[in-house]
């Protein structure tokens, strides 16, 4: 077994060590370890991923010393590599570009505790990837829930509280739903390693016994991670939790959490149950309808916004309302285009919190459209990082938000009944998209005095904010990559995806 | 045994029903109390040992002590020496009296109604 | 045929003693025990007025049904859809349940090789008379260190919302936060706490050979620390429990756990043989690493439910 195999046991072990290591240090200390630790563990993703594409399949790396069904075991594969990277990356930016807000909104000894919650935010978010055993999944599920609402109550006012409370309530209900359809799924098969289930799931559903505990616990575990991940009627905790909390918890938020569970819940598809035996159970057409309803909703809720970081967090909704579209299509092109819309929602979306805090930061601190007139005047880079990002948003093309429209209207071709739905939902949420975004960044360039702003003079230039500018400048590279290079990109996804089952 | 069973899980639930429909928090407490402790004598009898131990101790110990610091911090335990008053009026039990109790949210409500 | 009996008569019977005691109309102590004179209970009316304001504030200006059509709107709705969603969510599970196999059936799926193996070769293979801890230290160990790590989540997060770090003056009254001196809880609490303590470092420590392990055993001495939190006050207890005492004691335990499982998974998953000797079943120092591990968890758990009584407590140690 050569070293590089050991990396995604190491990132793993790493970054849960870095949780009580930082608790203990005061805080530069801690933000110093936070950040080599993500660093490390982003350049040994690479690594893996590397080695991974040159031998073109999956491994299985045993943890401990009795193989796997009855041990754990973690399986190592391109997809799983290319995910851990790029969330490695994303969570790097996120957080060197909030860095100056936290030190502004938190209080200075509880910052190193901010570090301790995103060093295992990151363990929880790597396991989440890598494991093959379904009940490490549910503990590091417990672990990712806890962290997020750390996350949350950093800053510590009245709305972020009670968005924190609420967020804690909803997603505790989630994982029982979720344990509870793992309960079940245990007691129908008696194994708890998900290549295994998949095995017994597959001769129980061929025999038909035990068919009715079977589609209960499938809808048990979509439900339980479809309120984790925010679907449509269950996604009242987003806008507060990602609207006031402080800028790199939003960003991650947003960007990889939901995102997490969203992977787990395509490893539960493919891995534990087996994609034939899901779109049998038409669990898949009740994903498909509340993606359409998420999309076109959450760009309605979003219009009617008068805050621009709710406003995001409503296109939030609207975002992973396209990724279970792409769920409920039913075909491999169509998860594809999930996975695809997964690394460019990431970048896109910490990319719009990121230049929405640095226009708010040159007009008072004020987030209501009012005041923000202008804004893309007085903070020259803000201004285009946002505009990137709408553009992205909308689906013009060189950004990563058309490449996933276009992956989605493509599978949507392959199926039959659902064609016409899917293009039509497309198309209304594109010129929704266009609404409020457009309308947004008409804002940021009309000028102060045409609406009556006293302009103050708060002009930010790029020397004042080097470390946030950078990142913002890195954000739209990232998504300009994604955009125009998205060729090997998507061959990685699919063959990854291939191997994956 | 059988007997036994059915009853403890006869307790489980009446116990679980009367949590939620209970009006004074406190007593929603000592009720979870009693909960935990019924479990940990079924885990008992379900032959598992160690969830017993820890039923016991974390359920009936530990977070129902937490919940009761919770509600005195939240002034929602009244006793009788609360104004340092030497010699204490006897209440005769150290629960609440029905007016100063912030219970649920729909006793509240129903308060606010009728007043 | 019954006689009906007369008033006095009744007055002077068990049943209607028993009733008055009851009801609560006549104190049994009262004339039999040399006691103190009992005061009605009268609230002077600022303390009632301090405790009545509030909630009335909050009940006009919260909860006002009258004035909130939307309010009122959601609460009726509300009902009616917790209701029906609890309904639905039992009814889903009965049936569920109602499906799977019976329990105790020999031709479940559950009694397959996995379980087989833990029961058959698990004393030999793990070293541990209790197949249990054997299990969740041995065999499924990374689980094991993700549970460890979520307690410790929940108690950084607790810390996030509830320690006060401003600097206030350090004469503050401690007596706010803990009762009189009660002679009976710091009688029982003598009598109580060291036997509770050591019960604890018993489980703990056998763990491997009886039911308990780190978690029930770290459990069981929180709570010995909390009852003497409770009857002696903080004064005492910071003493020998300061926040550094916690951190460090987390941060060795939280370390040491995962620096040996690393090194056990390391050795196992490249075939390599582990140092670690397993030792002879049923004495004290054997089953190789699960006996570290079970006082790094127990060490975790009394620290972890220490510290958040004193959170919610005082909001510091």
């Amino acid at each position: 077994m050569e070293l590089v195999q050991n990396f995604p046991f190491f990132s793993i072990i790493l970054a849960l060590f870095s949780g009580p290591l930082c608790s203990i240090l005061d805080r530069r200390a801690a933000r110093r370890v936070n950040t080599a630790v993500i660093l490390l563990i982003g350049a040994m993703s690479l690594m893996v991923l590397h080695f991974t594409i040159r031998t073109g399949e999956s491994y299985v790396y045993q943890m401990g010393h009795f193989p796997a069904p009855w041990g754990n075991e973690i399986r190592v594969g391109q997809l799983e590599a290319c995910m851990a990277s790029f969330f490695c990356i994303v969570m790097l930016l996120c957080m060197l570009s909030g860095r100056r807000e936290l030190e502004r909104e938190v209080q200075t000894t509880k910052q190193n505790l901010y570090y301790v919650m995103i060093g295992l935010l990151l363990s929880s978010l790597l396991a989440l990837i890598y494991t093959n055993d379904l009940f490490t999944a549910y503990v590091f599920v417990e672990i990712n829930t806890i962290s997020a609402c750390g996350l949350i109550m950093i800053r510590q006012n009245g709305r972020t509280l009670e968005a924190a409370m609420r967020y804690m309530i909803m997603s505790l209900l989630g994982s029982g739903l979720l344990l509870m359809g793992i309960c079940f799924l245990y007691d129908l098969t008696g194994h708890l390693l998900m290549s295994n289930i998949k095995e017994s799931v597959g001769v129980l559903a061929a025999s038909g016994a035990y068919h009715v505990p079977l589609l209960i616990t499938i809808c048990l575990m979509s439900v339980g991670i479809a309120i984790k991940s925010a679907l449509f009627p269950f996604h009242a905790w987003l806008p507060d939790a990602y609207g006031y909390s402080t800028l790199s918890s939003s960003a991650i938020l947003s960007s990889l959490v939901s995102k997490g569970y969203i992977f787990l819940l395509i490893k539960i598809f493919y891995r534990v149950i087996g994609f034939d035996v899901i779109r049998e159970s038409k669990v898949i057409n009740v994903l498909f309808v509340f993606g359409i309803m998420g999309m076109i909703l959450g760009s309605v809720f979003a219009i009617q916004e008068n805050h621009i970081r709710r406003m995001i967090a409503y296109s939030s909704v609207a975002q992973i309302g396209y990724i279970y579209m792409g769920f409920g299509l039913g075909t491999t092109a169509g998860m594809i285009a999930a996975l695809y819309h997964i690394l460019s929602h990431a970048a896109t979306k910490s990319l719009l919190f990121v230049a929405a805090s640095g226009l708010t930061d040159v007009s008072d601190d004020r987030t209501d459209f009012l005041g923000l007139t202008g804004a893309g005047y007085r903070n020259i880079l803000a201004g285009m990082a946002f505009t990137a990002g709408s553009l992205s948003m909308v689906g013009i093309p060189a950004f990563a938000g058309f490449i996933s429209k276009l992956l989605f209207a493509q599978a949507a071709y392959e199926t039959n009944r659902k064609l016409v739905l899917a293009l039509v939902a497309l198309a209304v949420s594109t010129v929704l998209n266009a609404v409020y975004f457009m309308k947004t960044v008409i804002r940021l360039y009309t000028p102060g005095w045409r609406a009556g702003l006293a302009v103050s003079g708060a002009r930010i230039r790029i020397k004042d904010q080097p470390l946030k500018s950078a990142m913002l400048v890195c954000f739209v590279i990232l998504n300009l990559i994604l955009g125009l290079c998205s060729e090997p990109v998507v061959r990685l996804l699919a063959e990854g995806l291939e191997r994956f089952a | 045994m059988q007997i036994l069973m059915g009853l403890l899980l006869g307790f489980l639930l009446v116990c679980a029903v009367s949590v939620s429909a209970s009006k004074s928090l406190l007593n929603s407490v000592c009720i979870y109390m009693s909960y935990s402790l019924v479990m940990s004598i079924i885990w008992i009898l379900l032959e598992s040992p160690d969830l017993a131990i820890t039923e016991a101790a974390v359920g009936a110990g530990i977070t129902s002590i937490l919940f009761f610091v919770t509600l005195k911090k939240i002034h929602a335990i009244v006793s009788e020496d609360d104004d340092l008053e030497p010699e204490g009026g006897a209440d005769t039990e150290g629960t609440v009296p029905t007016e100063g109790v912030v219970s649920t949210e729909k006793d509240a409500a129903k308060e606010a109604s009728r007043a | 045929m019954s006689r009906k009996r007369t008033r006095e008569e009744y007055e002077k019977t068990r049943s209607f003693r028993l009733k008055q005691w009851v009801d609560g109309s006549r104190d049994p102590f009262l004339d039999r025990i040399e006691m103190k004179p009992k005061k009605p209970f009268t609230e002077p009316q600022e303390v009632k007025e301090r405790r009545e304001v509030d909630r009335e504030r909050m009940l006009s200006r919260v909860y006002d049904m009258n004035r909130n059509a939307r309010l009122r709107e959601f609460h009726r709705l509300y009902q009616v859809f917790a209701v029906l969603f609890c309904v639905i969510l039992v009814v889903m599970l009965l049936t569920a349940v109602s499906w799977l196999p019976t329990v105790g059936a020999e031709d479940r799926p559950v009694n397959n090789e996995v379980a087989a193996r833990y029961i058959e070769n698990g004393l030999q293979e793990t070293g541990a008379v209790n197949i249990v801890t054997g299990m969740i230290l041995d065999y499924r160990a990374f689980d094991t260190l993700g549970e460890s790590h979520v307690l410790f989540t929940a108690t950084c997060t607790v810390l996030i919302l509830l320690r006060q770090d401003k600097k206030r003056k350090r004469k503050t009254n401690d007596r706010m936060y803990e009762p009189k001196n009660d002679v009976i809880l710091q009688t029982a609490a003598r009598v109580l706490v060291p036997p509770i303590v050591i019960f604890g470092i018993y489980v703990i420590l056998c763990g491997h050979l009886g039911p308990g392990g780190g978690f029930s055993g770290g459990a069981i001495i929180g709570a010995g620390l909390i009852l003497y939190l409770c009857a002696f006050g903080f004064e005492k207890t910071e003493r020998f429990f300061t926040a550094r005492t916690y951190k460090v004691m987390s941060f060795c335990a939280l370390a040491c756990y995962s620096l040996s499982k690393c090194y056990s998974f390391y050795t196992g998953a490249n075939g390599i043989e582990s140092a670690i000797p397993l030792g002879t079943p049923g004495a004290i120092l054997s089953s190789g690493l699960i006996f570290v591990l079970n006082i790094c968890v127990g060490v975790v758990v009394a620290g972890t439910m220490y510290t958040f009584y004193c959170m919610f407590r005082k909001g510091g140690y």
